[in-house]
Formats: C-alpha cells, structure tokens, sequence
C-alpha cells in the first residue's frame, strides 16, 4: 500500500505490575491502520486484544505501563501528548465501542443527554444544535422514534438498541478511526447482523477506519480487509482476510481455523489445539505457542521467532513455516485415525 | 409412542408471574414457554436455538423440573415424570384430569373404549387408555405409587450441564466431592473404594487426570471445569443431557475440544442430547435434529440438513442469513430485520413473529399459525411456510 497509515503502532510494549508479579501483556506488537479500511484483531480471551487497543487510547489502568515502542497517530507521537490534548482526541479522532455499553453509558443521564454532551465537548454547537444532532444520529443508527428514545434512560432500552445508542455516541463526534472491541459478542445474531451492516454503511458514509477486535472469525471474515492474529500478547500472523483464511501459515492460526465448526464444511472430529494458553505470569521462553504447538523443536524453545514477511504483505512469526504442510498432512492422518 | 423415543414433551407451559405493589400482586405472566411440544429420539442430539430471552434455559430447566411447569406433560422413557415432582394433592390432580376425565370424557363421546384407543394419536397415550380401562382404579393407584420412587429415578436419568462452569460448581468442594456426590446419593456404590474408582474411571474419560481428584474448582481453567461438569452428569449414568450453552464461555480450542469430548462419550454410552446454544455453527456440527424458538414457542423442528438447506420458517431463514460465514470469499446475504425481539411478558397478537417478519400479511397478525408437519419429518409454524428466500 502506498496510502499512509492513518495509525502506526511499533513493537508495542504494554506491562502490568500486579500483585502477584509483573504480566506482559501485549509484548512487541507492530500494524498499520490506513484510513478507510477496517483491521481485524483476533485471539482468543487474554491474548491481549483489548490492552492493545486501550494502550493506543491511553486508557490503561494505573497498573499498566506502556514499557516501549511507540504509536503514531494523524502524524502525532500518541505516547508524548499531554493528557489534556489526549482527552480531546478521544472523543473526536479516535472512539471506542465496548464490548457491554453498560460500562460506557451513564445508567443515570438519558442518553441524548449523554450523546448531547459528547458533542458539545469536542464541537462549537449551541445545545439546540447538539440534540438535533443526537437525534438525527440515533436515527442514523436505525433506533425507532429517536424524538422519544433520547429522553430515555439506558435501562430503559434492550441490550441491542443500548448498543446502537452507545455506537451513535462514539460516531456522534465524526472520528477518524473506530477501535470496536467486541461489539456485537454480547447481541443476538440478527441484531449482531443489524449492527454489522450499521457499521459498514457509517464506514462508507464516513470514510473512518475501524479497528475489529474479535474472537468471532465469522465476523472477521465478514469485515476486515486485513487481519492480526494474536496469541499471548503477540501478533503471530499478519495478512489479508482471503489470504489468513485461505492460506495461513502460522501453525496456531492453521488450528484455529480448523477449530471451528463451519456452518457449510461437515466434519465430525474438529482439530484440537492441544493444551491450555500459558499462564501470562510465566510465559515459556522462545515462542510462546511452543507448549502446544505439533511443530515446535529447538530454536523454538529458546529464541523469540520475529514477524517476517513470508511473501508480500503477509507476515508469520515462526521458524518452522516450511514444515507447516506436513504437519497438517499427519494431523490429518492422526484425525482419520481417531474415528 | 415409538420405541426409540427417549422424550416427549407435550404442550409445555412455564409462565413466570410479574409482581408489583406493596402487596406482591401479580400483574402480568412473562410467557416464557407458551405451548411447547417435541419428541427425542434415543441416542440423538437435538439442538434448540433461538435469541437471547425466547425461553430456551427456561424450556430445559422445566424439563427437568427445576422449575415447576405452569401446564404440560413430560414423558421419559415411556413413563409418563409429569407429577412426580408435585405435592401429593396437585400429582393428583394432574392425573384426574389427564388422565380419568380425559378417557371418560372421550368414552362418552365415541361410546366405546375400543374407539377411544383408536382415536388416541400417540403410542404413549394409546397404551395409557388401555391400562386404564382394563382398571381405572388401579391404574391412577399405581402411578400414585411410582411418584416418590420415580423422582429419584427421574433425577438419575436427566442431567444438567451449565453456561457458567464455575459459578455451578460449588467453590468449596474438591473435585472428587462434586462428582462423586450424585454416586454416593443415588447408592450407586456400597463403599469408599468403589466410589473413589468410579471417579478415578470418570474423570479418565472426560480427560481430566486423577491427580486432579482433590483441587478446588478455581484451581481449573474454563476448559476443564467444564470437564467437572460433565464427569459430574456422566457418573449416575444418565440416559437424557441437557447442556445448556455447554460450550458457549469457552475459547474456541478449548470449546473444540469440549465438543469432541461430548461427541465420543454419546457413542460410547448412546447419550440423548438436547443442546440449548445460540452459536448455529456448533449447533449444525453437533446435532441430528434442530428445533428453532422465537418468544416462548418452537416454530420449526426437523433434521438438521433440512433446517439448514430449506429452511421454511421466515424467521430461520433470516436467522441463517445473520451467521457471519467464516469464509471471505463467501460472505453471507444477510437478511436484516427491521425490530427488536419483542416481550414475552406481551407476545404480539397472531403469529408472534409478524411485527419483524418481512413476508407478513395482514392474516398474520390475526390468525395464530398451527405447529404442523408441512413435510415428512419437517414441522413449521407459519402461515406462508418456505415463502421467504434467501
Ligand atoms: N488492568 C489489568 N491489570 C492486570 N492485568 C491485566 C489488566 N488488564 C488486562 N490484564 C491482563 O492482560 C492480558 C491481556 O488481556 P486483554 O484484556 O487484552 O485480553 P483480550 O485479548 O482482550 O481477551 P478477551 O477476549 O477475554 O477480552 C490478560 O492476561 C489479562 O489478565
Ligand atoms: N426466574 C425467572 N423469573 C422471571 N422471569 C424469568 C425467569 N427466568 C427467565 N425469565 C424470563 O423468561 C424469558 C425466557 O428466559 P430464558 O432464560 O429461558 O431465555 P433463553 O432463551 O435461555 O435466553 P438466553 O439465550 O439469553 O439464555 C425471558 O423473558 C426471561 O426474562
Ligand atoms: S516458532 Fe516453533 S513453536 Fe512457534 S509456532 Fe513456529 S514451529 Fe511452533
Ligand atoms: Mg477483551
Ligand atoms: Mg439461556
């Protein structure tokens, strides 16, 4: 791509000092967002997805500490702006969506109240202004009679139309980019369908780009262009959507597509990754997938395998991608076997 | 009732009662299962799917009478569980009018007992009237006397497995106390040693390592909790599971892992499965038929091939249009309904699917759709089965 990345984040380091030792949360991560386009993150629970993106919004707790590297958003260096400014970029160039918009909506405004401030914050409005804005966002975001709704308080609203409310206050402010972390995990699969395509037409009328962060490959194939597989606090893979799918290379991506049921592939025995994820207080040295990893041998045990590109634009971390082909051969033995 | 069928349940009912006021009065019934009915077949999986709040925890948990049905019947392995978990009183009455005013009334009306067996539709209910005219005295008798025994039958036979692994698992019990419980209560064993290799040999089976036999509960990932869980139902033997969304807060390895697990212990022990999720991929992997819910009803129930390449009811179609397909270059054509899921506590007029359905007429909203089989094996409740595609 020869676009610049609307955000760049290099080797990123982010640590947590908790009582019973020091957690490495997200350790070495590198990707680029261009404006426009939407980058999945997937991983399975703790491998650091949400900790990326609240690292990049500076939003982490007093125990996490960003230990290195560095993020440059719009051209800024993100780790050196004052607190101040940083607020102010929050609300108006980057947004976030939670995965339970109760934590991010105030159960005691009503949300026009709650949207109506937002946009008086970042935006010269008068406040006649901003609730005609909030209204004609929660209309945008298919929330029916808007002119009653945004009197209402958030209890007051199914957990589908909480999140379209939440989802309109984060785009209340126009933003540059959208870290959605989860948004739809919690909703049923027509409301998570109603939201997606809700998603993907702001996108296009707006032109920002969106950060997915996800467990549901489903929803990552169905929206990302380009896709970062994390595990334990590393991105093992890195590439576009057809390609991670089609043809993966990393042996914990190649099981986790195979880990699924799919909805039109019948099999009966579903591969298993062996094993549990590390505990994040003792990761094993070297690659941190070599505890459960088919291929694992040793350089695997004692160096960290770097983020290379395998061909263009499609980056793997791990020594042994030559082996790949045979371990998915045996494995396949090995399932044939087993029935 | 054929043989093979391992449960039926008849018109199922479970309304939840609203109260307000300083006087607790009840003001309004959340309908959360409104007239429910389905059979399972010996050794099968059934998969029950449906948004979040349309009664599918609500439906299990009735089944195996954690909560006490509102109205409908039960039967388990050709005995008909329906009042053994009621007061001597209510299982009376239960049986009165199920049974004793339901033949004679039917005596009545078709005059002769022979007439009243034909015209019984199900094998069950046919050999109920039989006994019963052959003695009806004796018959309510003997059912009254199977009541208490039944229940520890019943509580035998039918297991639960939960969502939450931990939160159903008590936190200060070690593991050989969680499983081997149900053994030592149903008098499974006559000793110590017996139990200790009944749950050495269980918890072999479902993976976990005997060595795990005295850890807590909060020692154990997600993973493997879930596997407590399991070896917990699996030890008393049962013959039905309900797992309800059994997979759902796990990791994707961890929960292929759980599934596979599941898979192999029904083969080897031909274990009956109704497996409550919303996830449809693990769904169709898992099950040999599907029943689909919308607000406290089934509106369609058939194999599994049939539900996922013709579905029939307007709401399973959209459903399966919404799964996002883990496959880029075949992404889905969602259907988008206009709506959200409308309250049980109010279900609409008529069909209670038309407000968001985008095929419905104005019959819809007037005429409730009757559960019927529309083709062999494949039941549906709409007015316009099979109008809406994809
Ligand atoms: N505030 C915190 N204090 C200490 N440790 C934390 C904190 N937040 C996250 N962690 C740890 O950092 C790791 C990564 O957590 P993160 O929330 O990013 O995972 P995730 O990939 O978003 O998982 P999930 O899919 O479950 O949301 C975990 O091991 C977690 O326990
Ligand atoms: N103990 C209860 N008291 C009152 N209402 C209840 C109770 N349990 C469930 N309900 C209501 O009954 C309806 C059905 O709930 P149920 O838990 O069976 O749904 P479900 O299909 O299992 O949903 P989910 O997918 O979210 O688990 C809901 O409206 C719920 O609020
Ligand atoms: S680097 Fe080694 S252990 Fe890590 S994924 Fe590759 S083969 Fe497996
Ligand atoms: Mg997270
Ligand atoms: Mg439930």
């Amino acid at each position: 791509m020869d676009k610049k990345p609307l955000l760049k984040v290099q080797d990123l380091k982010t640590y947590f000092h908790t009582d019973d030792g020091l957690v490495k949360a997200v350790d070495g991560v590198s990707f680029e967002v261009y404006p426009g386009e939407t980058l999945g993150i997937v991983g399975e629970s703790g491998c650091g997805k949400s900790v990326t993106s609240l690292s990049v919004m500076r939003l982490l707790d007093e125990k996490g500490e960003i230990a290195g590297g560095s993020i440059t958003f719009n051209g800024e260096d993100v780790l050196a702006i004052p607190e101040e400014k940083m607020m102010k970029i929050r609300g108006n160039d980057m947004a976030m969506i939670f995965q339970e918009p109760m934590t991010a909506l105030n159960p005691v405004f009503t949300i026009g109240y709650q949207i109506i401030e937002a946009i008086l914050l970042h935006q010269k409005v008068s406040s006649e202004e901003a609730r005609a804005m909030a209204i004609d966002m929660l209309r945008k975001v298919g929330i029916p009679e808007p002119e009653k709704r945004v009197d209402e308080y958030p209890h007051e609203l199914s957990g589908g139309m909480r999140q379209r409310a939440m989802i309109a206050m984060s785009l209340s402010c126009n933003p540059k980019i959208l870290f959605a972390d989860e948004p739809t995990t919690a909703l049923d699969v027509t409301i998570q369908a109603q939201i997606l395509e809700l998603m993907l037409s702001l996108q296009k009328e707006y032109g920002m780009s969106i950060v997915m962060i996800t467990h549901d490959l489903g929803v990552i194939a169905e929206l990302a262009e380009r896709v970062a597989v994390m595990y334990a606090g590393r991105i093992v893979e890195y590439a576009d959507v057809v390609t991670l799918f089609k043809k993966p290379k990393h042996p914990y991506t190649w099981g986790l597509m195979n880990a699924i049921p799919k909805i039109d592939d019948e099999k009966e025995i579903l591969y298993n990754i062996k094993g549990v994820v590390p505990d994040p207080l003792s990761f094993p040295e070297g690659c941190r997938f070599n505890t459960r990893c088919p291929l694992a041998k040793d350089k695997c045990f004692t160096d960290v395998p770097p983020l290379e590109e395998f061909e263009k634009d499609h980056f793997v971390a791990c020594f042994r991608i030559n082996e790949l082909e045979e371990m998915i051969k045996s494995e396949r033995e090995g399932e044939l076997s087993a029935k | 009732m054929q043989n093979n069928t391992l449960l039926k349940v008849n018109n199922l009912v479970k309304y939840f009662p609203v109260k307000a006021g300083v006087f607790r009065k009840t003001i309004a019934q959340v309908k959360a299962v409104d007239d429910v009915s389905f059979e399972v077949k010996k050794g099968e999986t059934v998969g029950l799917v449906g948004e979040s709040g349309c009664g599918k925890t609500t439906a299990g948990m009735s089944i195996l009478r954690l909560y006490e049905p509102t109205a409908g019947q039960i039967i388990l392995d050709g005995k008909d569980t329906s009042y053994y978990f009621l007061s001597r009183r209510k299982a009376k009455k239960f049986l009165k009018k199920q049974y004793t005013e339901k033949f004679e009334k039917m005596k009545q009306k078709y005059s002769s007992e022979d007439q009243v067996i034909k015209n019984l539709n199900d094998e069950f209910n046919k050999q109920a009237a039989k006994d019963y005219f052959e003695n009806p005295h004796k018959f309510i008798e003997k059912m009254m006397d199977m009541r208490i025994k039944g229940r520890s039958e019943f509580r035998r036979k039918a297991q639960m497995i939960f969502q939450d692994p931990y939160s159903s698992l008590n936190p200060r019990h070690r593991v050989k106390t969680i499983v081997g419980e149900g053994a030592k209560i149903n008098e499974l064993v006559e000793n110590k040693d017996e139990l200790k290799a009944m749950i050495e040999d269980i918890l072999k089976k479902v993976g976990l390592s005997v060595d795990h036999m005295s850890r807590f509960p909060h020692e154990f990932s997600g993973g493997q909790r879930q596997r407590i869980g399991i070896a917990r139902a699996l030890i008393l033997k049962p013959e039905l599971i309900v797992c309800d969304e059994a997979v759902s807060a796990l990791d994707v390895s961890i929960q292929a892992q759980i599934l596979n697990l599941l898979n192999s212990l029904q083969k080897e022990f031909n274990l009956t499965f109704l497996f409550i999720a919303h996830d449809l991929a693990v769904v169709k992997h898992i099950s040999d038929r599907v029943a689909v819910m919308y607000l406290g009803k089934i509106v369609e129930y058939t194999t599994k091939d049939q539900l996922f390449e013709k579905p029939l009811h307007p709401y399973t179609v959209a459903l399966m249009s919404a799964i996002p397909n883990p496959d880029p270059e075949n992404k889905s054509h969602r259907i988008i309904l206009e709506g959200d899921v409308p309250s049980p506590i109010n279900p609409p007029s008529g069909c209670p699917f038309h407000p968001r359905c985008p095929i419905a007429k104005d019959v819809c909203s007037k005429e409730v759709p009757q559960f019927k089989e529309i083709e062999e094996g494949h039941k549906v409740a709409c007015l316009f089965p099979g109008k809406l595609k994809r």
